[in-house]
Order: C-alpha cells, then structure tokens, then sequence
C-alpha cells in the first residue's frame, strides 16, 4: 500500500525540481599548430558530423553553454566531464571541463601535449567523444559530441597488477588412477594355482600318514583347541572386532594357553622320554 | 622361498648323480617326522612362489594385502624351518636348552603373533 | 689355596645364592631408585612442566589421544598446523610414546587414580630409565655375570649421556627408545644363545615397539644384520643364529609395516636392504648346510659352495640393480649426512641448522661419560678375550656407536649404553680380579725372571679353556711384591687379564686395598659428577629459564610462558601466528594458535617462506605475511637478556634455507658487513638493517636505554641511537625481559594507500604532490 505511494510522490517532486539541461551552441575548432583553422563547425546533437581528424600537432577547440531547459539562462553544473572512448580497445578517458556561473565552457586538447588522462590509440581506432554533465537539481545529461580521430600512440602499457584480474586457473586435485583389478579369469586361475600347494600338501602328507595316537587325549586336546580359538578370534579380528578387544581377548586366550600348553606338552614329554 | 628355489637350480646343472645320491640320502637318513615337517616346508614354498609370481606378472595392487599373504608364507616358512632344525636330534649339541617341546611352544607363540601382524596388515 | 681374607666357611651354598640374588634386587630397586631420584631435578628446581620444543607436540597429541581415544588419534587432521596447508599427523609421527602414556593414563584412571595426563607424561621418561637399567643389566649378564649387570645397570642410570634425554618433562620419543633398544638387543642376544625362537619373536615384538617410537629404529634395522653377517664370515653359522634372525626378522619386518609412518619403507628403502640381504643369505647358507649334512662327496660340496658365493654376489647385484631402476629408494639424505658431514650443510640446511646435529666436541664426551671414557675401550678389548657371539655384538655396537656419537651429538645417546655395558665389564673384571681371595699358587715352578712367578695352569679352577685361541705368553705374570708399585701391578694384572686361559692372581692384602679403593673413589666421583652435570647443565626446561641473583638466590625468567599466554588470551582463536620454525610446536602446545611452520620440518619450501619473509624488507614481506593470514609475527629476542639461543642468531640459516628456494631474491653475503663479519650495529649491511627480522629485533631498543648507546648484551655490540622503524608491522607485546616479542601485521589501509605513505602522513609529514601516470605514451618518429 504504502510503497506505491511514495514512488509516485517521489517522482512528483523530481518532475518538478528536475528540469532538464541543455547545450546551447556546441561548437569545435580544429587549428594547425601555427595558428591557421582547419575546420570549425557547429556541433549537431541529432545528426552526427564526419569524424573529426587532428593531426599530431593540432588543437581542438570545444565550446558550449550549459542552460536550464531550451534557451534557457545559463546554470553553471556541479560537474561536467568529456569522455574519449575507444570502442575497440575499451579504453576511455574522462577530462573535467571547467564550466563558468553563466554556463559557458571551452575545452582545448593539444595533440602535442595531450592531458594524461587522455586514452592511448591505434591507427584504427575512432574515439567517440561524449559530453557527461551531472548536477544536483537537474537530470543528467550524457551527449554524444562527435568522433575523433587523432594519431596513434604506443599501444596500452598492462597494469603491473593486470595479472590479479583475470579468474584464476580452477584448481583440480589429482588423485592417482584408480587401480585395476585383473579380469575375472586370471583372477580364478591365480587363485586355483594358490589353492593348489594345499593339494600337494594333502599328498605328501597322506603319502607320509604321520600317526598322532595322543591328539584326542584329555591332556592335549585342551591345547590344540585354545590354538584352534586363537585362529578363529584372529579370523573375527579380521572381519569385525578393534585392536582394542582382540588385544583383550587374546590376552585372556594366552593365559589359557600357557597353562593347556604346559600340561599338554609336558604329556608330550612325557610320552617322548616313555618311548625312548 | 625364492632364494630356496634358486639355490636348487645349479644342482640341477650338475651330474644327475650327486642329485640321486642326495635325494636317496635324504629319504633314507631323514625321520618320518622330519619328513612331515619338510613336506609342510614344500607347500609353504611353493605358496609363496605362486604368491610372488602373482605380484610380478598380475598386478601388486593390494601391496598390502600381498605382502601379508607372501610374508605369512615367509615367516611360517622360517619358523617352521626353525621347528625343523630344533628337533632334529643332529643338532642337539646346537640346541642345549631347547628340548623339542619348548620348540614346540616356541614356534606356537610366533605363530600366533605373526598370524595376528598377517590378519591385521590384510587390510 | 692361600687366602687373602678369610671367608665365613659355615654357610651353605644355598644360602650364599638366596642372600646373593636377594641383594641383587635390592641393589637394582637402589638403582632404580637413584635413576628416577636424579631425573626429577628439573621438577624440584622448576616445576612439574613438559621441556623443550618436540616435547610440547607430543604432549599435545597424547592429550588427543587420552580424550578422543586411539582411532580419533589414528585419523587426526590438524589444519592448525603448517597453516594452510595441515598436516596429517597419525600418519607423520610414531606413535609408540603417545600409546605409552594413553595406556598407563588409562590404567591409572581404571585403578581410580586420577592423575592428570601431564603428570604422566612428565615423568614416564624417569619411569622408562628404570626400565632401561633393568634391560641393561639383562644385557650385561648376559656378557658376564650378574655383578658387571648391576655396575652396568648403575652406570645407565646416572650417566649424563642418557640423562641429557630423559629429564623429567622430557617428554620425547628417545626417553622409551633406549630401553626399547636396549631390550630388543637383550632379546637377541639371548635369541642367538639359547637357539630360541621365542626370544626371537620376543626381539620382533620390542622391535616393532622401537619402530613405533622412534625414527633410530634404523640402527637397530642394521646393527642386527650386520652382527649376524660378521658371525657368518666369521665361520660362526649355527641353527641357532637361522632360528633367531629368521624369526626376528619375518616377524619384525612384517610388524614394523604396520607403523603408517614407516608403511611399506621395509620392503622399498635401501636403509632396510641389509637386513633382507642378510635374511636371503641365511636362508641360502642354511641350505647349503642341509644338503652338505647329506651328500659328503667332496666335488658336490665344492660345487654347493660356488652355487651359494655366486648367488649371494646375484643378490647383492640385483639389490644395486633394483635401486639403479628405482623400484627400492636409494639412501636418504639424512642417511648421507650420516657418512660425510659436510653433506647437510650443503644440500639440507634444515638438518645442519638443528645444534644437535652438529658433529660432537669432544670435551662432551667427558661431560656425558667421564671416567667411562678411559673404561670403554678396556671393556671392548675384554670382549676380545672370550669373544662369544654376543661379544662380536658388543664389539660392533662399540665402533659403529662410536663413530656415529662423533658424527652427531644427538647420536650420543645411542652410545652411552654401549659405553656402560663395556665399561662396567671392564670395572666388574678388575674388581673380581682384586677381590678374590685366593692368592697366586707359590708353590710352582718360578719363572726365569727372578722376582716374578709365573702363575702356573694348576690353579686354573674354573677349567673349560677354550680351544680356540692361542696362548700369546705362557703364563700371567703378577708380581709378588704388589706394595712397591700398586699401579704398576694393576697394569699388569689388567695386562694377564688378556691372557685368556689362566685366571690372574693377586697376592696381598693391600694392593688390593689400594686398587678397589681407587676404583671405589672413581665411582663416588662420577657418581658426584654425574649429579652435578644433572642438576646443572641437563635439567633446565628451557621453556623456563633461571638465573642467579646477586645474592644467590634463583630468579625464575618466565617469558615464554607470558607470552604464549598472551597470545592465548587476547588474540582470536584462528589467529595465525609465523615465527620461525623452532617455536611452533611450543605455539601450538601452549598458545593453541594456527602456525605456519613448525618442528616436524616436512616442508622445506613453506620453512623458505617464512625464512624469505623474515629476511627481506617490510615491503617484500608484507605480501607474504598477507597472503598467508599471518596475523602476529612472534620473534625470540635475547640481546637484553643475553640470552644467546635467539632468532638474530639463528638468522644466518633463515637465510641460508630461503636462498635454497629463491637463489635470485636472498643472498647470504648480503647480510654481512664487506669485510665478511656478521653485525648488527651501525656497521651492519643496509640489507640486514633492512630486513624483517633486524627490524623486529632491535625496534624501540634504544628507548630502553633513555638516549646512552644501547647495547646488544648477546653480540655485545652497540647499536645505533636511533632505532629502526617499522610501517606495516606494529608492536603487540613484549615480555618482560624482551625474550619475547609479538607483533601485529597491519591491515590494509582503509583508504587505498600503501602503508608506508600512511603512516608518513599520520605522522605529518607532507607527501610529495605526485602527477598522475600518463598512460599515452606517443610514438617516437623513427626518421
């Protein structure tokens, strides 16, 4: 509800306040260094002249008058600018102009000393010449002057810190290649060729048949069995349990085993020595 | 035992004599137990050729899980070995302190503890 | 037999073993005792604090450890460190000592006993030296008998050379490594004697806790092989010495794997190379025996010993062949420094720029050993005399630790054991030797020389000489007429003492009086010896500093604490700190600041930057310190204080370390003055006076001394009146004595301008009017 309002009171007031500026009488000279003019012309806001050539050691002379509306008095604008813009190479430059009480203002550009504002050139390049006027109480007022062509200069020297403004490289992390795993063949022949020792164990030992007449007695089997758990809680540490708990169990395990082990083996010696 | 399966290779070379002599040594001078202990000893050997053979014309890709693998081999290999050498009653001057059940045990406990670096390298 | 002394001859023999052994508990809890008593000064003069720098990071971590426990531990990422880059640290360090102390903080707690983790860690290192004598008195017993283990243990445990490292608050990973080490080579010893493979995979196991300790496991990697190699070409190959390097080394090889640090190094490095070298060997060799045991014809044997020579030269060949195609990493450059010590100053500054890396001067030999300089070399030449497996092993340990004690002061520490136990084999010998009651057999055949007797073999007792070795003189001579000379017949026994086969005897009560009186007034000296050098030199934290007082009393120099906790307390928590690299680990560990660089020196080229920073102009340095967020500069000023250890002192390797990386930019000679010296005053080179550091250093120095010449007490030079200004760095803090001062890196100026011009403009000083750029340049015509 309350923003609408305000807009449109708004732009009353600007309407009211905000009238607008004008150029009264724009007008260039063109002049050799020795004085002689070379074309002077009125300058037309809707209809835009031929370029404007200068030599290397030519004047331009631009002379305007600033007023409040058409034909209007005089205003002198808080600031007024003329902007040298290259359309190819984007460079630009902005001269202040200084603009009297009564409006009126004169610009002059020596081509044998330039202002350093002035934007370097090449052969090729037209500098469109604008005339940007800002104030306090009126609209602004941005018109185009004329084109200019002036010399070449030597081309546009980089900022030492040009480099910093440019969207950097992404930065890609390498990572190392994901490693390969053999086909599915090779990988069943290895591990058939890796299971096969097992064969040849099985061999020689049934070709062996060692005979173990005490592994079932009561004084051994205790052993082999601690062994056989000390195996499965490493097979367990190896699927599910932490360093922690193995450690644990297995210092529980080894107790029992000194003690299976002790007795299983002094049977052992026992029957060796028997034997003997 | 790569080195193991070298060292065979220049006897190979040589007369077959000597090579028939050693073997009829062997079978005739060695216990049933040491032979059961040997032939443990070939199968240990020929699993980590094949292990190694693996890693070299395959791929070494878990590095880790072959070396648990192929040292596991290695390291029963020795202490098997080790077993082998105590209780073999030529070495009994070598060996004053150790009777063949302490080898026993002796080869239980490093057993036990190189299985436990084996399953935790596995990865 | 004639008595010296008689002897109580109503005791059973029983009973003199039961009070023998008793004693020698009693003797070693002393030990004990004395071991962890003479570490402590360091907490009664200071207090109960964590030393030095490496300390400081440990502790941290193991704080990590106590409260998040040990897989939080494992996968630690600390960004604060080596800002921005971080640092991995469960997988950069050895965590053997940090597990150590979470176990015993978490048994502790388990028994109700809550004791802090500072606490802990402060005092494992005197805990682990009890240890350590325990392990060496093993070992020694192992040598010779039980009463050379208690002399041995005694030494280890007031000696200097190990104290140096195991203060309390010395909380580093040598202060558990010596006993590791120690045991490990127990374990092997014992190993290679009995044949057992239990004491094998006994060694395996304490050498994967060395492993997980300290980086020094590489010693214990190739002292092991080296002695099993001697033994072999020494002709000395048994089952026993297969049995115990096999299962030392396919259990240790595979666990030491295990450590993430160390990850597959075993099997990829050259420094691990001898031990599989060795492993191959052994294996070749013990089969070469099996086959010999079986086939006798001589031609065969012939042929087996050519297989084995010609596949051992195939190994080594291979093993130089892998290297050359890179599949095993050649020696590190901290190994080369290790064989020519001119190789880290040149190529690896950062190692030569540590003190401790330094080759040894040798009055610190005396320092850290006194008299068991002099006893070391006759307890080597001891070991000649029986030379038993585990004397091989002694006599290697002596030369290899020796030549690297004088290659390195930090590698001191690995001789000292050595030292002890040769030492107290050679004291407890010529104590037997002079105690000993029995007298020289008279009654024998004299010998040519008039005045001497020959001892004659008949009092041999003990029996069982050994065949090996030949007889050099016939007989030990000692002389009868012991009081004319006591010192030259002490010579002379020591010098029979070398002859093998017939057991000295002395004659007389009183040389023996004098002997083991003197012998008896060296120990109380080392033992005040070594209590001084503790108390004195070693036991200084070094985070805090002590001085004397006119009066004598102690003045306690406490800045680095009030710095660091300064900076704790007032700067944001994310505040980068640079400082060079020495002081990172302590920024950390007290401050708990980000920092840029620290003690684990990984990264030479970010170590560069810091050094590139601190030694160039302000204006260089201050995109640096920008880019990396550093926020405080933290510099250690010592020129008031005389305190020499500061960072102007350290400069020349800041330095030398960024010259390595930016030869163009910094220049070593630049900061000396044209005739070569290294100043600070108003000689000093322009670009010393120029560079961060110098600037840091001496800033508002002069004000101190109100308009007199102020002077620099470290460098004992005076400086100019007026002192350098600083533009885009300003004072932070300074501690009370000036050890330390922190500075702020400014922001950028608020309005565009560099800093320098704002500051010349806030202190009034007109700016040249400057035209604006011209950006036209015109073309020159070229007629």
């Amino acid at each position: 509800m309350k923003s609408p309002m305000l807009v449109v009171l708004l732009a009353f007031v600007a309407s009211t306040y905000a009238a607008a500026l004008a150029l009264q009488s724009p007008k260039f000279t063109v002049s050799s260094p020795n004085g002689d003019q070379i074309r002077s012309e009125p300058i037309s806001l809707t209809k835009k002249s031929s370029p404007v050539r200068l030599g290397p050691q030519d004047v331009l002379r631009v002379t305007f008058q600033v007023t409040e509306n058409d034909g209007g008095t005089g205003v002198q604008p808080h600031q007024a600018f003329l902007r040298f813009y290259d359309n190819i190479s984007g460079e630009d430059g902005l001269q202040p102009v200084r603009v009297t009480s009564n409006g009126k203002a004169r610009f002059e550009l020596n081509m044998a000393r330039p202002p350093s504002s002035f934007p370097p050139t090449s052969p090729d390049s037209v500098l469109k010449v604008s005339l940007i006027i800002g104030s306090f109480v009126h609209k602004p007022l941005a018109v185009d002057l004329f084109d200019l062509i002036v010399p070449a200069s030597q081309p546009v020297a980089s900022h030492p810190e040009e480099v910093y403004y440019h969207p950097q490289p992404v930065i890609e992390h390498t990572f190392r290649p994901e490693q390969k795993t053999p086909p599915a063949f090779i990988s069943a022949v290895f591990s058939a060729l890796v299971l096969a020792p097992w064969v040849v164990l099985v061999g020689l030992w049934s070709q062996l048949s060692p005979k173990v007449p005490n592994l079932f007695s009561l004084k051994i089997i205790p052993f082999t069995a601690t062994l056989g758990a000390f195996e499965l809680l490493l097979v367990w540490y190896w699927v599910d349990l932490r360093l922690g708990q193995v450690l644990l169990y297995g210092a529980g395990l080894g107790i029992v085993a000194v003690f299976t082990g002790k007795t299983a083996l002094v049977q052992v010696g026992k029957l060796r020595k028997g034997s003997i | 035992m790569a080195p193991q399966k070298t060292a065979t290779k220049p006897q190979t070379s040589a007369p077959a004599s000597p090579v028939e002599s050693l073997w009829k040594a062997y079978s005739d001078n060695t216990s049933k137990r040491l032979k059961f202990i040997d032939s443990f000893l070939v199968f240990l050997m020929l699993s980590g050729i094949v292990q190694f053979l693996y890693c070299i014309l395959v791929t070494n890709f878990p590095f880790n899980a072959f070396l648990a693998g192929f040292s596991s081999c290695v390291g029963q290999f020795v202490l098997t070995a080790s077993l082998r050498s105590q209780v073999n009653p030529e070495n009994k001057e070598t060996f004053k302190e150790v009777s063949p059940e302490r080898a026993f045990a002796d080869f239980v406990v490093g057993s036990i503890v190189l299985h436990f670096f084996v399953f935790n390298f596995l990865g | 037999m004639a008595l010296a002394y008689s002897l109580p001859s109503n005791l059973a023999p029983s009973t003199v073993q039961n009070t023998a052994s008793f004693l020698r508990i009693i003797a070693l809890a002393f030990i004990s005792g004395a071991a962890i008593a003479s570490r402590l000064f360091a907490v009664i003069n200071f207090e109960s604090v964590i030393h030095e720098f490496d300390p400081w990071f440990n502790y941290r971590a193991t704080k990590v450890l106590a409260s998040q426990g040990f897989y939080e531990f494992w996968n630690w990422f600390d960004p604060t460190a080596w800002y921005p880059l971080g640092r991995v640290v469960g997988g950069t360090i050895y965590p053997g000592l940090m597990a150590t102390s979470g176990v015993i903080y978490n048994i502790l707690h388990a028994l109700n006993l809550p004791v802090d983790i500072r606490n802990v860690c402060v005092l494992l290192a005197p805990g682990f030296s009890a240890l350590t004598a325990w392990a060496t008195y093993m070992f020694t017993k192992e040598l010779k008998d039980e009463s050379a283990g208690l002399l041995a243990a005694a030494f280890i445990g007031i000696v200097p050379g190990y104290i140096s490292r195991s203060v309390a608050g010395s909380y580093d990973n040598e202060a558990i490594a010596i006993f590791l080490l120690m045991f490990t080579f127990y374990s092997w010893i014992k190993a290679l004697k009995t044949g057992s493979a239990f004491f094998g995979t006994i060694a395996a196991l304490f050498y994967f806790y060395m492993v997980a300790a300290w980086g020094g496991y590489a010693f214990i990697t190739n002292m092991i092989p080296l002695h099993a190699l001697v033994l072999i070409l020494m002709g000395r190959f048994s089952s026993r010495l297969y049995v115990a390097y096999s299962s030392w080394y396919a259990i240790g090889t595979l666990a030491s794997m295990q450590v993430p640090f160390v990850g597959f190094q075993p099997v990829r490095t050259s420094e691990h190379m001898a031990a599989l070298g060795v492993f191959g060997l052994l294996q070749i060799v013990s089969f070469a025996y099996l086959v010999k045991a079986h086939v006798s014809s001589k031609q065969f044997q012939t042929l087996l010993f050519v297989s084995v020579v010609t596949i051992g030269i195939l190994g080594t060949l291979g093993i130089v062949g892998l290297t050359y195609k890179g599949y095993i990493a050649p020696w590190t450059g901290r190994f080369y420094s290790l064989w020519d010590t001119g190789y880290a100053k040149k190529y690896i500054p950062i190692i030569a720029s540590v003190s401790e890396h330094q080759p040894t001067a040798w009055p610190s030999f005396f320092m850290d050993l006194q008299f068991l300089v002099f006893l070391f070399p006759v307890g080597v030449v001891l070991c000649f005399r029986e030379l038993r497996d585990e004397h091989v092993f002694v006599i290697i340990y002596a030369l290899v630790g020796t030549y690297f004690a004088g290659v390195m002061v930090r590698l001191m520490l690995t001789l000292t054991p050595c030292v002890c136990v040769a030492a107290a084999v050679a004291l407890s010998t010529l104590l037997d030797t002079y105690i000993d009651p029995r007298m020289p057999d008279t009654t024998d055949t004299p010998a040519p020389d008039t005045d001497r007797v020959s001892v004659a073999g008949a009092t041999t007792s003990e029996g069982t000489p050994k065949k090996t070795k030949k007889d050099k003189t016939p007989a030990a001579e000692v002389t009868q007429k012991a009081s004319i000379n006591d010192f030259a017949t002490g010579f002379e026994v020591l010098g029979s003492i070398l002859e093998k086969d017939k057991p000295p005897r002395v004659a007389g009560l009183d040389s023996r009086i004098v002997v083991v009186g003197v012998a008896l007034y060296l120990l109380v000296f080392f033992v005040q010896h070594c209590t001084w050098v503790t108390s004195y030199a070693y036991s200084s934290p070094s985070v805090v500093l002590a001085s004397r007082n006119q009066d004598g009393s102690q003045h306690i120099i406490d800045d680095f604490r009030e710095a660091y906790y300064w900076l704790r307390q007032n700067t944001r928590e994310d505040a980068v700190v640079m400082s060079w690299w020495d002081y990172g680990y302590q920024i950390s560990g007290m401050a708990d600041r980000p920092t840029l660089v620290d003690n684990n020196t990984w990264n030479n080229t970010h170590i560069a930057t810091v050094g590139k920073a601190m030694s160039s102009t302000e204006e260089v340095a201050y995109p640096i310190l920008r880019k990396h967020d550093v926020e405080y500069v933290l510099i250690i000023f010592g020129g008031l204080m005389g305190y020499s250890g500061d960072d102007i002192n350290k400069f020349l390797w800041m330095v030398r370390i960024a010259q390595g990386v930016w030869p163009d930019e910094i220049q070593e000679p630049n900061y000396f003055t044209p005739a070569g010296e290294y100043r600070v005053d108003a000689q000093a080179s322009q670009t010393m006076k120029d560079c961060l550091m110098y600037k840091m250093s001496y800033y508002r120095f002069s004000n101190l001394f109100g308009g007199s010449t102020p002077v620099d007490r470290v460098r004992n030079q005076h400086l100019p009146t007026t002192g350098p200004t600083l533009d885009y760095l300003e004072e932070a803090f300074t501690s009370e004595n000036w050890l330390v001062r922190i500075y702020q890196v400014k922001k950028e100026d608020s309005l565009g301008r560099d800093l320098k011009s704002a500051n010349a403009f806030v202190e009034g000083k007109k700016r040249k009017r400057a035209k604006p750029p011209v950006r036209r340049k015109a073309i020159v015509a070229s007629s």
